[in-house]
């Protein structure tokens, strides 16, 4: 069974606010359900205008009756219990213009129609989830939301996890993958980083449930205590619909604390009426790393013996040698769906068996996951959705990065140890970690959640959503006694003993969203709506380690026997509580304007914190319905503008001064100084305008999508020093800070060619983020390593000492080196230098280019590229190479070199500029081609639809970047971007097969 | 030790507000609310509710609940536990700066200890504490923080009353003052100047001018509530500083009334990282230091000398280059550690009178390891091997880095020497400069 005993325990007893509860319920049950009249029903199908292929998935609505039913797979719909006379049925698709067509209903009769929709580049009639119930339509809300097709995507690009899907498809939203190792997943950073501190990651929501969104957890492999497998990337691609973005403050003050990153919605996939129709896609290929003798390159020795300069590619000499350190994983996966149903209730259900492997033996994973979603809609003032999701997945995980491990043996390999056994590697050739060492993690998880629409009345409609996310991880790390020999050598007396580690981490997200509506229209022209609403969050982490040394025999595995053993556990808890209101006014459905104001309490506030108040305005103008507009390539044009708030919380537990329990010398408990705390501790608040417009130009074919946006974070939380003579450790949380944060996003689609056998779609998106650190409190600066929050500048900068000037001596030192004195001063002596400003961390620009060619309707060709430039990283490895090692060919040839560079090369750490290089790359992201067998192909083996795709990821990176990947980090970093012995993004190769049934 | 610490569960039992800490009575900010009215049946049916952001701590004390005198035992136990994991990483962090120990690792944050660089006076020497247990370890919030928890046990105590406080008062504050003593030992030798209770800096004189005080606290509580355990170690820690401050007839008054044979150990465990021998784990088990060639198979007249065992091990540290060399003197993770001994008591004795009482006290302290005697007249060569007796009988004590300050014993490698693979030079200091985080944090300096 998934529940663990603590989940069993805890639920037993979480309802803490059942009167909540019974007055959402109350209101539910106040209003009657109203009676049927006379009806008839509506039958047709949504073809597309070119290719007259079935539209599947299209909304079909009733007009006025604010209720309808999406087309099934061969495009047909049918709306049953349709009042008698006149009505007006309207389609609507992502990428198609909207169509209405009016249809009589005869009492008991059946009326038929059919639509034929043209594509369009721009879309302003879909519905988007904004947090208010029922969705809400694109042309009323004034901000942007970026809705990204998953089921139009996986058709055609190579997507393997929910980071591929998001990837460049999301002006703005930059994905930062830091490492290749499967499993692992990317940093989300959306419109810059708005706070010093605190998470940067977006809050996410899988059919209106907040989820588990850790960047990276399990255990510490890489080092400098990080672990990386994702939380994201256990939501399987192939179940999700879309995925909407909402991108600031501005969009999501409705979400209120936490979500000052932004929201990414997942919805997941759902049953359309009709016969069952099963889907069955899979999935075969390959990961490697690309070029690996070429980039990791090579080291050198001065041989003392010989005084000649020896060169070492320990790549290459295990390649030759018949043990490449680096292999070809396999990657494969298995997906079967079905959905389908009746106009009462209709699922969609899906299992979905996923195995992929690494370039190291240890690193692989294997997931099994399955969905079931039901919708019942058991009359028109009723919609229930239901929804409920698996995911059990075993990671192991490689070793890479930090100190140790094969990566870090591997580049700071040395020729002095060729000729030994370690064949070059610095500590350990790879096989004696492989067959001592497979850290994994296992992991649990389930989601689900009920949600209730209820429209009592014509003018009324409320909804309850009540859903949980429940994570349960199981870390293990088991190391036996070694006793082979040949694999002792390379271990300590200790660690030839043995040791292990476990540990359980059990995260539960639970959430409770009430929302009401009343739409009322004052006149006929003027449409009032009024939300409301209340959402409350419980979020719990429980976690259980233990650990030990020593095995005292071979074969032994488990904790317990292990002849010194600890142990461990924690718990953390937050809550909040928020309630929203928000009128919107709209003007014959072309101008609307909006205003909204949510109150939030949250359990991480200082005790001395009241309420926060979040507000919002947006206006929205769809300016080419008004009778004026006579502008012949500009079809459909609308102008936008939102103003918000929203805010981050702080950490769990900041505000509390704390002693931490800990064991005395002697055995016995003890507690020591945790935190000072913070009392009047608030939360960040983020405040953002954005300004933008969406147009359809040239009969729709060419849509541009604008938005220019400028945030700031206020009482930004900054870990303020704390003086160690005061007993407390570390520092204390308080709201001094304040960041800004501008740009603009741009998202081209044209619709080049279209034509019955040819369809040329071309997409760009483009992206800048300007970032600026306001204030800092008292501080001239704060130092995080080698960056620097300092105002005026952007986000953790780079802040180093930097050389201007050096001579080489005769022996091959750099001499007379003088560096930057900071702005208009003359140079100085190194040690008297300030750190001077050498770039941002992140991008400033990020982009991609994609385009898709569709031949005889069966033929899909795609490409896209992304780039990400602006920015400056640290490389590490060369650091570690040249000034820890001394491996490099600065270090043998001096007199080859610029003084400059020897400068620091030849310096103890305190000079890196040489590593700080331009981090700005673009790479050959994703390349298919997918070929829809004709339908008396796929008939033969009993197939509606069948399709194969080849496709490749990962193919070429273009890019000055001297590290092995410009995209390599520590994911768990906040800030910090630094590539040291990183798994690079692997390039991978996939043949998917994709039939209907 | 008759202290009876509590456990964390009694704290909370202790506490009037108990495991819960309550965000506030959502009913006392219900005006609040009244502005969103229209969604006023949620709010009446929140009325009913106090306890919607309220959450558990159940691995946390709230400072709150330790200003209970109920909690006085604990509080003290929680000092001695602070000194104590203190003690090993002081042990270290001097072993390194000195010539004791010699790094093995890679982690340059380490470097600067054995380096003797500190040049900019930032790093994990300063912002470590007690539960950085892996390879990098700190020294000066460790050293604070054990002073500030025993300050401030010391300032509850003489505030609360004896009714209010579980057990003898004033053998709480006998130890509490003892242990607060001995952190300003550790302050005042290993840095160059301090700060306590985020207040001016201080020179060393000042701060054992401090723990002077401290100790006498300790010495005349201790004595009233015969408790003679904690007043001799006092008086070995005030003749320690009173040495120190250059008062040497004081410094031996206290050290002769020492008994032969005593004893205060620091305790460790392997209950925990943090509450295990630091010295141990670092050298014997991890292999992230080495003993220093200075202190590699020492000999008196050709005898091995067990009063300072070391063994190679073989092995090479994770520098790829430094061979390590275990200790012997604490050869299990629970092995104490001495904090006040007579045998320091009476090595202050031989190095203030010199002469044959000197010569005697070596070869008292020699007898309790059948070593050859020493013999001589030279009040020179006495006073040398005074200072070598003190390297060997104290070592890996934390006595060594002050000994090279106030004797000018030679550094070793010399200023200047080429830091062996990791690049830089060593340097000349031999106490760790205030901390910038003390410095930028703390405005009375």
């Amino acid at each position: 069974m998934f529940l663990t005993r603590r989940s069993r325990t805890r639920m037993s007893t979480k309802h803490r606010g059942p009167s909540v509860l019974l007055a959402v319920v109350g209101a539910f049950l106040l209003f009657p359900t109203a009676a049927h009249a006379q009806s008839g029903t509506v039958t047709g199908q949504v073809l597309g205008a070119q290719d007259e292929r079935p539209l599947t998935g299209a909304q079909v609505l009733l007009v006025g009756a604010d209720r309808g039913t999406i087309a099934g797979a061969d495009g047909s719909f049918t709306i049953q219990n349709v009042p008698a006379g006149e009505q007006q049925v309207q389609v609507r698709m992502i990428g198609y213009r909207t169509s209405t067509q009016a249809v009589t209903v005869a009492a008991g009769g059946e009326a038929r129609i059919e639509f034929r929709l043209s594509q369009s580049a721009i879309d302003l009639d879909g519905i988007v989830v904004t947090g208010t119930p029922g969705g809400t339509e694109r042309r009323a809300i004034g901000n942007v939301v970026t809705r990204i097709d998953a089921a139009e995507t996986l058709e055609v690009a190579p997507i393997t996890t929910m980071a591929d899907l998001l990837n460049a498809r999301a002006p703005g939203v930059v994905m930062q993958p830091g490492t290749g190792m499967i499993g692992s997943g990317p940093r989300v950073r959306i419109r810059g980083a708005a706070s010093f501190s605190l998470n940067d990651q977006p809050l996410i929501y899988i059919d209106g449930v907040r989820v588990n969104n850790d960047v990276a957890s399990g255990l510490s492999v890489q080092g400098f205590g990080s672990g990386v497998v994702s939380r994201m990337n256990d939501i399987n691609p192939n179940d999700i619909e879309s995925i909407e973005v909402i991108k600031g403050p501005a969009a999501a003050t409705l979400y209120g604390t936490e979500a000052s990153n932004g929201v990414i919605q997942i919805i997941t996939k759902r049953g359309v009426q009709g016969a069952p129709e099963f889907n069955a896609r899979i999935r075969q290929g390959a990961n490697w790393f690309q070029d690996p003798a070429g980039r990791v390159g090579e080291t050198y020795w001065r041989n003392p013996e010989t005084g000649q300069v020896e060169s070492l590619n320990i790549v290459q000499q295990e390649i030759d040698r018949g043990t490449p350190i680096f292999t070809t994983g396999h990657n494969q996966a298995y997906h079967l769906n079905v959905s389908g149903g009746a106009e009462m209730i209709r699922y969609y259900a899906s299992m979905d068996y996923e195995s992929n492997e690494g370039i190291e033996p240890t690193n692989y994973q294997d997931k099994l996951s399955g969905r079931l979603n039901l919708s019942v809609d058991p009359n028109d003032q009723w919609d229930i959705d239901l929804s409920f999701g698996l995911t059990n997945s075993s990671t192991g995980l490689t070793f890479e990065a930090g100190a140790g491990g094969i990566w870090f043996s591997t580049i700071f390999n040395t020729p002095a140890l060729r000729d030994t056994p370690n064949r070059g590697f610095l500590f350990t050739p790879p096989e004696a970690v492989w067959a001592v060492q497979a850290p994994k993690q296992d992991v649990r998880r389930a989601t689900s959640n009920v949600q209730v629409t209820h429209q009592p009345l014509g003018w009324f409609r409320q909804r309850l959503s009540v859903g949980m996310d429940l994570t349960a991880e199981q870390d293990e790390s088991i190391i036996e006694r070694i006793v082979d020999p040949e694999i002792a050598q390379f271990f300590s007396a200790s660690a030839q003993q043995g040791s292990g580690f476990v540990s359980t981490r059990d995260v539960d997200y639970r959430t409770f969203d009430y929302s009401g509506a009343v739409t009322l229209d004052p006149t006929p022209d003027i449409r009032s709506t009024t939300t409301f609403g209340a959402q409350y969050y419980r979020t719990f982490t429980e976690a259980v380690a233990a650990d030990g040394n020593g095995f005292p025999a071979p074969g032994l595995r488990t904790v317990d026997a292990l002849a010194q053993t600890f142990g461990g556990s924690v718990y953390f808890e937050e809550k909040s509580l928020g309630f929203f209101a928000q009128q919107q006014f709209g003007w014959k459905d072309r101008l609307f304007l909006t205003g909204a104001v949510r109150a939030d309490d949250h359990s991480s506030f200082g005790e001395d914190f009241e309420i926060i108040y979040y507000p919002k305005a947006s206006l929205s103008w769809v300016m080419s319905e008004e009778p004026f507009w006579n502008v012949g390539f500009m079809d459909n044009v609308r102008v936008r503008t939102a103003y918000g708030h929203t805010g981050q919380s702080p950490q769990t537990f900041a505000a509390l001064r704390t002693f931490q329990p800990v064991t005395g010398g002697d055995g016995s408990p003890a507690v020591t100084p945790q935190f000072l705390g913070n009392p009047e501790l608030a939360p960040e608040r983020g405040e953002e305008i954005e300004l933008g417009f969406e147009a359809g130009l040239l009969e729709d074919r060419l849509g541009v999508d604008f938005t220019w946006y400028h945030q700031s974070t206020t009482d930004a939380i900054l870990n303020r020093g704390v003086a160690p003579s005061g007993g407390f450790p570390g520092s204390q949380v308080v709201n001094l800070g304040a960041i800004q944060n501008s740009g603009y996003e741009l998202q081209l689609r044209g619709l080049a060619v279209q034509r019955s056998n040819v369809d040329w779609e071309l997409n760009f998106n483009l992206s800048s983020n300007e970032s600026e650190v306001l204030d800092i409190g008292d501080e001239d600066r704060i130092v995080i390593g080698s960056q620097a929050h300092v105002v005026g500048f952007p986000v953790a900068g780079w802040f180093r000492r930097k050389v201007v000037s050096a001579d080489l001596d005769s022996e091959g030192r750099a001499i007379n080196i003088m560096c930057d004195g900071g702005p208009g001063q003359a140079a100085v002596a190194c040690d008297d230098a300030p750190r001077v400003y050498q770039g941002r961390a992140s991008p400033k620009y990020e982009g991609s280019v994609s385009t898709t060619l569709t031949l005889f309707q069966n033929l899909r060709l795609y490409a896209l590229v992304d780039f990400k430039t602006g920015h400056v990283g640290f490389d590490n490895t060369t650091r570690a190479r040249c000034q820890i090692f001394l491996n490099c060919l600065e270090n043998m040839h001096p007199e080859d070199f610029d003084p400059v560079r020897l400068a620091d090369v030849q310096s103890p750490g305190t000079l890196v500029s040489f590593i700080l290089n331009d981090a700005s790359f673009a790479k050959f992201r994703e390349l298919s081609a997918s070929y829809t067998l004709p339908g008396e192909w796929s008939e033969r083996f009993g197939a509606s639809r069948a399709s194969i795709t080849l496709a490749g990821r990962n193919l070429h990176t273009w890019t000055n970047w001297t590290g092995i990947d410009p995209e390599s980090f520590f994911v768990t970093q906040l800030h910090t971007r630094l590539e040291q012995n990183n798994t690079p993004q692997l390039t991978q190769f996939v043949a998917t097969m994709n039939v209907s049934f | 030790m008759s202290l009876h610490p509590m456990t964390v569960t009694d704290v909370y039992a202790n506490s009037e507000r108990g495991r819960k800490m309550n965000r506030g009575n959502i009913r006392d900010r219900l005006d609040s609310w009244g502005r969103a009215a229209v969604l006023l049946p949620l709010i009446v049916a929140l009325v009913g509710c106090d306890s919607f952001l309220e959450v558990e701590a159940p691995s946390q004390v709230i400072a709150e609940d330790l200003e209970n005198p109920a909690n006085a035992p604990l509080v003290v136990a929680s000092s001695i536990a602070d000194f104590e994991c203190a003690l090993g990483f002081y042990i270290l962090s001097s072993g390194l700066l000195g010539d004791q120990l010699i790094d093995t690792q890679l982690a340059a944050a380490t470097w600067d200890y054995d380096r003797r660089g500190f040049a900019n006076a930032r790093g994990a020497y300063a912002d470590n504490t007690c539960n950085s247990t892996g390879n990098i370890f700190g020294v000066y919030r460790p050293v604070s923080t054990a002073r500030w928890a025993a300050d401030n046990a010391l300032r509850n105590l003489q505030n609360w009353s004896d009714d209010e406080v579980p057990g003898d008062r004033s053998e709480l504050i006998a130890t509490a003052a003892a242990y607060s003593g001995y952190s300003h030992v550790l302050l005042g030798e290993g840095f160059c100047s301090a700060a306590v209770d985020v207040g001016p800096e201080l020179t060393p004189d000042q701060v054992f001018q401090r723990a002077e005080e401290r100790f006498t606290t300790a010495i005349e509580t201790g004595q009233a509530v015969g408790r003679s355990d904690l007043a001799n170690m006092a008086r070995v820690g005030r003749a320690r500083v009173r040495l120190n401050m250059g008062r040497a007839a004081d410094a031996v008054a206290d050290a002769r009334q020492v008994p032969e044979g005593f004893e205060k150990m620091a305790n460790y465990s392997t209950a925990s990282a943090r509450s295990g021998n630091h010295p141990y784990r670092w050298v014997n088990r991890f292999g992230w230091a080495s003993v220093g060639p200075l202190f590699q198979e020492l000999e008196v007249d050709g005898v091995p000398d067990p009063r300072v065992p070391v063994t190679n091990t073989g092995q090479t540290g994770a520098d790829a280059f430094t061979t390590v060399w275990s200790q012997g003197k604490y050869p299990t993770e629970g092995t104490p550690i001495p904090i006040a001994t007579w045998r320091e008591a009476q090595l202050i004795i031989a190095e203030v009178e010199g002469g044959q009482e000197a010569v005697g006290i070596i070869n008292a302290l020699r007898d309790r390891h059948d070593l050859p005697h020493f013999e001589s007249t030279d009040p020179e060569e006495i006073r040398a091997q005074v200072i070598e007796e003190r390297q060997r009988e104290l070592f890996l004590e934390g006595q060594h880095i002050y000994d090279i300050s106030r004797f000018d014993l030679p550094l070793n490698p010399a200023p200047g020497t080429p830091f062996p693979v990791k690049g830089g030079t060593y340097g000349s200091t031999t106490c760790l400069p205030l901390p910038e985080v003390e410095r930028e944090n703390n405005p009375n300096l």
